[in-house]
C-alpha cells in the first residue's frame, strides 16, 4: 500500500508540484491550504509524512509542527519544511519545534523524493 | 524648500497608490495561469511516459526475444533450403546422366532387333522353299508341309515379338527424351531461381539483423530520451515554483511601499517640516531598492517561464524525434508504414515456398517417369523371353527337319539343306536374344538405381513439406509481429504528434511572463521616477542602512538580501545580510538547499 504524505502550502501551484512529484513516485497525497487546515485534517487522518511551508495564513509552519507534535495520531511522523526561507535562525526555530528536515525552494523533484525516501526509511 | 518637499511627499504618496494596485495585480494574477500550466504539465508527463513505454514495447517487438528467436529460426530454415536446393541440383544432374545411359542402351537394342527382322524374312523364305521342295518330291515330302507351316508360324511369332520390343523401345526413348528435356528445363529454371532465392535470403536475413540492430539503437535512444524528458519535467517542476517565489518577492515589495505610504501620510500638513528631508531620503532609498526587487522578480519569473516553455518544447521535439526514428528504422522510409521490411520478408518467404514447391513437383514428375521406365523395361523383358522360346522351337524344328530329310534319303537332300539353314537361324536367334537380354539387364541395373533415386525424391518431397510448414509458421508469426508493430507504430506516431501539437498550442498561448514583465515595468518606472525626484531633492546618504533596517526582517530569500546588499553598497554602506546558501548541518548529500536534522 502506498505511503500517504500531506503537503501544506498556501500556494496552490506549489501544492500541485509537490503532489505531482510525489504521485509520480508512487505516493498518495493529501493537501492542506494552510497550517490550520493541515492541523485539522491531521487530527483525524493518519499520514506517513508532512511537508509544510513556513509562511502561511491562519497558522504558520512552526505553529503547525508544534501542533502536530503535541497531538497523538501523527505525533511521530517526519515533518519537512519546504519554504523560501533560508536563514539559519529560522531553521533552528524549525528544528526546535520538531522539524525533521528543511528544504529551501525551489526544490528539484529528485531531491524531494530522495529526502522522502530517507525520512520514511 | 521644506514646503515644496512636503508637497512632493504628498504627490509621491498619491502616485504610489496606482503602483501598488499594479503590483498587487502582478502578485495575484499568475496563480491561475501557473495552475493551468501545471495541469497540462501533468498531462504531458503522463502522455510522454506512454510514448516512452510504447517506444520500448515497439523495440521489444522488433528486437526482443521473440524476434531474435524468429531470426535464428529463419537462418536455420534458409540454410536447410540452401542445402535442399543444392541437393535438387545434384539430383537433377544425376537423373539426366541415368536417363542418358538408358538412352544409349536403347540404341544398342536396335541392331539385334533388326536381326530379328532378317530372321523373320529368312524363316518365311525357308517356309516357302520347304513347301516347294516338299511338293517336288511328292509323297516323300508330305511331312515337310507341316514343317513349312511350323516355320511360317515361327516367322510370325518372331515378327510379332520383335515389333513389340521395337514399339516399347521407341515409346521408352520418347519418354526418356521428354523427361530429359523437362529435367534440363526445370534444372535451368531451378538454378536461376535458386540464385535469386539465395540473394534474397541473404539480403532478408541481413535486413532482419540490421533491423534488430537499428531498433536496438533506437531503443537506447528512446531510453535516453525518456531520461532526458524526465529531467526536462523535473526542470519544469523547479521552474514552476518561481511563480510562488516571485509572488512572495512582490508581496514584500508591496509591504515595503505600503509602509512607506504610512510614513508619508495622505496630507502634507500632517508631516512635521523637520521630518520632511529624512522622509524624502527614505522614499528615495525605498523606491530605488523596491524598483530593483521588482525588476529582479519579473526577470526571475520571465526566465523561469521561458525555461518551462523551452523544456516543454524540448519534450515535444524529443518524443517526435524518437517516433520518427522508430518509424524510419522499422519501415525503412519515414511515413510509408505499408513498405514494412517485415512485410517484404513475408513476401520473400512466400516466393521461396512457391519455388520449393515447384522443385518438389518436378521431382515427383521425374520420379513417376523413372517408374514408367522401369515398367517398360520389364515389358520388354517379357518379349525377349518369348523370343528366346521361339529360338528353342526353331532349334527343335530344325532337328526334326534334319531327321526327316535323312529318312527321305537322296531325294530329300535339298530338304536337308533347308533343315541346316533353319538350324543356323536358331543359333542366330540365340545370339540376337542374348544381345537384347544383355542390354535389358544393363537397363534393369540402371533402373534399380532409378527406383532408389525415386525413394530419395519421395523423402525430398517430405522435406519440402516440412520446410513449407515451418515457413508458414514463421510467416504467421511475422504477420502477428507486423500487425503489432504497425499498431504500436501508429499509436506512437499519433500520440507523439498529438503531444507535440498540444505542447505547441500551450507554449504559444502562455503570456503570463510578458504580462508580468509589463506590469513590473510600469511599477518600476514610477518607482524610478520617484527615487530620482527624491534624490534630486535629497541626495543619497549613509542613512540607507538605517532607513531600510525594518525591511531586513521581511526578507525570506537569499536573492532579496543580495539585492539589498548591492543597493547598500552603491551608497557606500556595507551590509551583510546573506551568506552562501548552505545546509546548516553540513553536506546532507541531497544538495545545498536541503538540511536533515
Amino acid at each position: 500500500m502506498a505511503k500517504l504524505i500531506m503537503t501544506a502550502d498556501d500556494s496552490a501551484s506549489v501544492r500541485q508540484m509537490v503532489s505531482f512529484t510525489l504521485k509520480q513516485s508512487g505516493y498518495d497525497v493529501v493537501e492542506a491550504v494552510d497550517g490550520q487546515d493541515a492541523l485539522s485534517k491531521l487530527g483525524s487522518q493518519k499520514v506517513d509524512m508532512l511537508i509544510t511551508d513556513l509562511n502561511m495564513p491562519n497558522l504558520d509552519g512552526i505553529g503547525l509542527i508544534k501542533g502536530v507534535r503535541a497531538g497523538t495520531l501523527n505525533k511521530f511522523i517526519p515533518i519537512v519544511m519546504l519554504t523560501t526561507e533560508s536563514q539559519e535562525g529560522r531553521k533552528q526555530e524549525g528544528k526546535t519545534a520538531g522539524a525533521t528536515g528543511w528544504i529551501v525552494k525551489p526544490f528539484k523533484p529528485e531531491q524531494l523524493i530522495a529526502v522522502v525516501k530517507k525520512v520514511l526509511g | 524648500m521644506t514646503t515644496t518637499t512636503c508637497q512632493q511627499l504628498h504627490t509621491w504618496h498619491t502616485r504610489l497608490e496606482p503602483t501598488l494596485q499594479i503590483l498587487k495585480r502582478f502578485a495575484g494574477q499568475t496563480e491561475d495561469q501557473f495552475l493551468q500550466l501545471g495541469e497540462r504539465l501533468q498531462d504531458f508527463a503522463i502522455r510522454s511516459g506512454n510514448i516512452s513505454s510504447t517506444a520500448s514495447d515497439l523495440v521489444e517487438v522488433v528486437s526482443g526475444d521473440e524476434s531474435r528467436h524468429l531470426t535464428a529460426q529463419l537462418q536455420q530454415l534458409f540454410t536447410e533450403m540452401e542445402t535442399y536446393l543444392a541437393q535438387v541440383r545434384a539430383q537433377g544432374e544425376t537423373s539426366c546422366h541415368i536417363l542418358q545411359q538408358v538412352l544409349s542402351q536403347l540404341d544398342t537394342v536396335v541392331q539385334p532387333l533388326e536381326g530379328f527382322q532378317k530372321m523373320d524374312k529368312a524363316l518365311r523364305m525357308l517356309s516357302i522353299s520347304t513347301k516347294i521342295e516338299s511338293a517336288r518330291i511328292g509323297e516323300l515330302g508330305a511331312g515337310f508341309t507341316t514343317l513349312a507351316l511350323d516355320v511360317e508360324k515361327l516367322s510370325h511369332a518372331v515378327n510379332e515379338k520383335s515389333a513389340g520390343i521395337m514399339a516399347q523401345r521407341q515409346s521408352l526413348e520418347l519418354l526418356i527424351r521428354d523427361n530429359l528435356e523437362k529435367v534440363r528445363t526445370t534444372g535451368v529454371g531451378q538454378h536461376a531461381d535458386a540464385a535469386r532465392i539465395l540473394t534474397d535470403v541473404s539480403s532478408g536475413i541481413n535486413t532482419v539483423l540490421s533491423l534488430n540492430e537499428t531498433c536496438s539503437q533506437v531503443g537506447t535512444l528512446a531510453r535516453q530520451t525518456a531520461t532526458e524528458v524526465s529531467e526536462e519535467i523535473a526542470s519544469v517542476v523547479s521552474s514552476m515554483q518561481f511563480h510562488d517565489i516571485t509572488r512572495q518577492q512582490i508581496e514584500h515589495v508591496i509591504e515595503a511601499l505600503e509602509k512607506l505610504r504610512q510614513h508619508t501620510c495622505a496630507r502634507p500638513d500632517e508631516i512635521k517640516p523637520e521630518a520632511c528631508q529624512p522622509l524624502v531620503a527614505e522614499t528615495g532609498d525605498i523606491c530605488e531598492l523596491q524598483a530593483a526587487q521588482t525588476r529582479h522578480a519579473a526577470d526571475q519569473l520571465a526566465k523561469a517561464t521561458l525555461a518551462i516553455l523551452g523544456s516543454l518544447q524540448s519534450i515535444a521535439q524529443q518524443q517526435n524525434q524518437v517516433s520518427l526514428q522508430l518509424q524510419s528504422a522499422v519501415t525503412g522510409d519515414v511515413g510509408s508504414s505499408d513498405a514494412s521490411l517485415l512485410t517484404a520478408m513475408q513476401r520473400n518467404m512466400r516466393e521461396i515456398i512457391t519455388i520449393l514447391n515447384r522443385c518438389a513437383s518436378a521431382d515427383e514428375q521425374l520420379s513417376a517417369a523413372m517408374a514408367e521406365v522401369a515398367t517398360t523395361t520389364t515389358q520388354i523383358s517379357a518379349f525377349v523371353s518369348d523370343i528366346e522360346a521361339v529360338g528353342s522351337e526353331i532349334n527343335l524344328i530344325a532337328l526334326n527337319a534334319q531327321i526327316k530329310a535323312a529318312h527321305t534319303g537322296p531325294q530329300g537332300a535339298a530338304l536337308g539343306v533347308l533343315a541346316e539353314a533353319i538350324k543356323r537361324l536358331s543359333l542366330d536367334a540365340v545370339v540376337q536374344t542374348e544381345d537384347v537380354s544383355g542390354t535389358l539387364k544393363a537397363i534393369n541395373s540402371i533402373t534399380v538405381d532409378i527406383q532408389h533415386k525415386s525413394e530419395e525424391e519421395k523423402r525430398s518431397v517430405q522435406q519440402v513439406a516440412a520446410m513449407e510448414q515451418e515457413a508458414e509458421q514463421i510467416i504467421s508469426r511475422l504477420g502477428r509481429i507486423t500487425a503489432t508493430l504497425h499498431d504500436r507504430l501508429s499509436s506512437l506516431t499519433s500520440t507523439a504528434t498529438a503531444l507535440s501539437e498540444d505542447i505547441n498550442t500551450v507554449t504559444t498561448s502562455v503570456h503570463v511572463h510578458e504580462e508580468a514583465s509589463r506590469l513590473a515595468h510600469e511599477a518600476e518606472t514610477v518607482l524610478e521616477q520617484i527615487y530620482r525626484e527624491a534624490r534630486a531633492l535629497v541626495p543619497a546618504s549613509a542613512e540607507f542602512s538605517n532607513n531600510l533596517r525594518h525591511m531586513e526582517q521581511r526578507y525570506t530569500m537569499e536573492s532579496e538580501r543580495m539585492i539589498h546588499e548591492m543597493m547598500a553598497a552603491r551608497h557606500g554602506v556595507a551590509v551583510k545580510l546573506h551568506g552562501k546558501q548552505q545546509s546548516s548541518s553540513g553536506d546532507s548529500g541531497f544538495g545545498d538547499n536541503v538540511d536533515l536534522f
